[in-house]
């Protein structure tokens, strides 16, 4: 971004955020804006986009209907909390009616550039200014967005408010057009979402609670109708709240730091690991305080120490070969996973109705049904390539990695999430899915690059049965906590260049801890003085929740707004998460790390 | 369903065979012996290291350490003070070390006669110092240890 900014004069960078930080440094427009006043703004820019008459109307035509979203969605708190209660689309937040453009037009036209201003604090020129960038139809416009949109009790919502504004002009499935989320870098998109690996999911985007997709996984797995359960299990959130409350009573984690990562530590996570009921197993490389919660520890390899694959945000699915042994006695994840199947047998975890629908399947272990299965086992060791290591392949006597890709793979064939054949991602420098004949595709949707778009059609969106792209109605709804006399800042938590997530990897490199030892309070520095607050000063930095002691910083990278302090998380001597609220997306189920109340106090 | 519980019931028995060997490891050089449910104090902030010595890189290429302070730089669109010593025309006066000859080329490997525009934000990949110990020692082998231990015809 940078190359291309300083490159050509004729481009332009806006940079919208809760406070001034690095990517500050390369704006032409900086905005920041109040805590939430994001879905204000988006509305704004649409109703701008339209009330100077620059809606692409051809393309909104052939490509777009329109939708109005549930409302009042509530904040994914417990039942009990009085927000929940209070919340009267909460049931059921991911609907949504059919309407009109016209609907949509009267429903935007409420949030004026200076509806926007008053909300925000961004200046309204500022607003129009990025508005116009959107509007022209002779600029190209690339939305980039990270975890401030995602980690948003409305994220899903700040998500389609964004696509918005791409699909009423145009701007998208073509090169210098397009919104883009930056996060699954590099594993969440890739090798979370797509695969499968949530509580809701099935491989290639499929959920649980589809019928057709349950059979047809049910179908490659080779299991009974019925195996998979029809309802969702707990998700992140949820599950440190079951582990509290007893109802979740064995627990695996694996190479996740959740007690330093997840929210609400005091009054979820810590009683939920301790909880004497509970048995905790964490699988880690390296300890953590998670580690330190647990009741059984398991040493695991890391990355290059196994063979594997990740998908990025773009659809590229990258491989790589064990390099080294891992240390002693630790093995990978996977390893893990099969070596456990091995020690029950069917008749122990299914009950008698589903084992009668597969009669054959008794007496054999979970390892046999899932793995020994023909399927999954069906390459051998000799299609490694030469010179690498597989130790899961070596002790399970056959090429692991390439049957569970292979099986993986026939789930999106032929259905726009087309992968290569395996031994394709070991020559490759990672490939675009759908890869179809070989070739990758860069810019999905658009005919000529997306194979699965008809012929004529120019853009089909054809994971819509219509081929057509949603453009939604969606208000501005206020967060689950806001400042107020006795909490007077907003608590925003994210990130360091220097530190990679809970730091357990990236603090234990000598340069990296030396170049920010450990976590501060970024603060105004006219707030730092109306408190008596130097830098440097230690403070305790206290919620409803719960305390950090940490020191304060009104220098260095992150420039803070008055009444907004900013804490990285990648400290686990200072775990802010006994500060956060564990408020959620009510779609995504995301949690918001980015707004709680917080007061500040000298020690 | 039965035998599931059994071997839940034996892995609690696991647990708390397990329980005193965990509580002695919840003392970590990463976040002192305070315990997870309490917070210590927080640590000083240690200054800035500032010197004009350059630290040996741990592989060829490794990003150098910054051995001196930065605070207060300005790196944005409008000026960037890194290069008021650092760009060729001014390490003669400055005796800093120049800007590596990659930082001149373009993506495609075409040497520029300006420093690249996607080399311009210098603290995306280089980092000052404070003065703090780490407090995980770190058993990083360096290239040349690494091929003196390996017998002579090894590898070349």
């Amino acid at each position: 971004m940078t190359d291309r900014r300083l490159s050509a004069p004729h481009v332009r960078v806006a940079v919208l955020s809760t406070f001034e930080h690095r990517c500050f440094d390369l704006a032409d427009v900086g905005s920041v804006f109040t805590p939430q006043s994001d879905l204000a703004i988006l509305n704004a820019i649409a109703n701008h986009i339209i009330s100077t008459g620059r809606v692409n109307a051809d393309f909104v035509k052939r490509h777009t209907v329109f939708k109005c979203g549930q409302t009042d969605i509530g904040y994914g708190l417990r039942p009990d909390n009085p927000l929940q209660k209070a919340a009267k689309g909460a049931a059921n937040p991911n609907d949504a009616t059919d309407i009109t453009f016209e609907d949509y037009v009267k429903f935007v036209s409420d949030y004026t550039i200076k509806k926007a201003a008053e909300m925000s604090g961004v200046p309204a020129n500022r607003i129009q200014e990025v508005a116009e960038l959107y509007a022209d139809p002779k600029i190209k416009v690339v939305s980039f967005w990270t975890m401030g949109f995602n980690q948003h009790t409305r994220g899903v919502w700040c998500n389609n408010l964004v696509y918005n504004l791409h699909l009423l002009t145009g701007k998208i499935s073509e090169p210098g057009n397009s919104p883009f989320s930056l996060t699954g870098q590099p594993s969440a998109c890739g090798t979370a979402r797509e695969v499968g690996t949530f509580s809701h999911r099935l491989p290639a985007d499929m959920v649980v609670t589809s019928k057709e997709h349950r059979d047809k996984t049910e179908s490659i797995w080779q299991l009974p109708e019925g195996t998979i359960p029809a309802q969702p299990g707990y998700h992140a959130v949820l599950q440190n709240r079951m582990l509290k409350d007893g109802k979740l009573n064995a627990y695996w984690v694996q190479v996740n730091n959740n007690i330093q990562a997840a929210p609400n530590l005091n009054e979820d996570g810590y009683p939920g690991y301790r909880n004497p009921e509970n048995f905790i197993v964490v699988s880690e490389a390296y300890p953590t305080v998670t580690t330190a919660c647990a009741d059984l520890i398991l040493p695991t390899a890391m990355w290059v120490e196994k063979e594997g694959a990740c998908g990025n945000a773009e659809r590229r699915t990258q491989f790589w070969h064990q390099l080294v042994d891992s240390p002693g006695e630790s093995r990978s994840d996977l390893w893990q996973l099969i070596e456990f199947s091995k020690r029950f047998k069917i008749e122990e975890v299914w009950p008698e109705e589903l084992l009668s629908k597969k009669p054959d399947y008794t007496g054999k272990t979970l390892f046999d049904v899932l793995f020994k299965n023909g399927m999954i086992d069906k390459f051998p060791v000799s299609d490694i390539a030469e010179g690498y290591k597989n130790q899961e392949s070596k002790d399970f006597g056959f090429y692991v990695q390439k049957g569970l890709f292979e099986e993986y793979a026939s789930f999106g064939r032929g259905h726009g999430h087309d992968l290569a054949p395996f031994d394709a991602y070991h020559e490759a420098r990672g490939l675009r899915w759908p890869v179809v004949n070989g070739q990758e595709t860069r810019w999905r949707f658009r005919e000529g690059s997306d194979p699965y778009v008809a012929q004529g059609r120019d853009i089909e969106f054809y994971d819509f049965p219509d081929g057509k792209a949603r453009i939604f109605a969606l208000p501005y709804e206020p967060p689950a906590e806001s400042p107020d006399a006795d909490y007077p800042f907003w608590l925003v938590t994210g990130r360091v260049l220097e530190h990679w997530n809970s730091g357990s990897m990236t603090r234990r490199v000598p340069e990296l801890y030396r170049a920010f030892p450990n976590s501060v309070v970024f603060m105004h520095p006219d707030d730092a003085a109306e408190r008596n607050l130097r830098r440097g000063d230690e403070v305790k930095v206290q919620s409803r929740r719960g305390f950090i002691r940490t020191r304060v910083e009104t220098r260095g990278r992150d420039r803070m707004p008055r009444n907004v302090v900013f804490v990285p998380w990648f400290d686990e001597s200072q775990l802010i998460n006994k500060v956060t609220l564990d408020a959620t997306d009510p779609i995504s189920l995301q949690t918001d790390f980015k707004k709680c109340a917080v007061k500040i106090e000298k020690v | 369903m039965i035998q599931l519980r059994l071997v839940m019931l034996a892995a609690a028995t696991v647990a708390a065979v397990a329980a005193t060997a965990v509580l002695a490891q919840t003392e970590s050089a990463l976040r002192g012996a305070t315990p997870i449910n309490s917070e210590g104090p927080a640590a000083p902030m240690p200054p800035p290291r500032n010197s004009a010595d350059t630290e040996i890189r741990n592989y060829p290429e490794q990003p150098p350490l910054i051995p001196h302070s930065i605070e207060g730089y300005q790196i944005d669109l409008n000026s960037n003070k890194c290069l008021s010593c650092h760009s060729r025309a001014r390490t003669g006066e400055s005796g800093a070390p120049m800007l590596s000859i990659t930082h001149f080329m373009d993506r495609d490997g075409q040497v520029l006669a300006a420093v690249s525009p996607r080399r311009y934000f210098c603290a995306q990949c280089h980092v000052s110092q404070y003065e703090v110990k780490a407090p995980v020692k770190n058993d990083f082998v360096d290239i040349d240890s690494l091929l003196n231990n390996t017998q002579s015809g090894d590898r070349r």
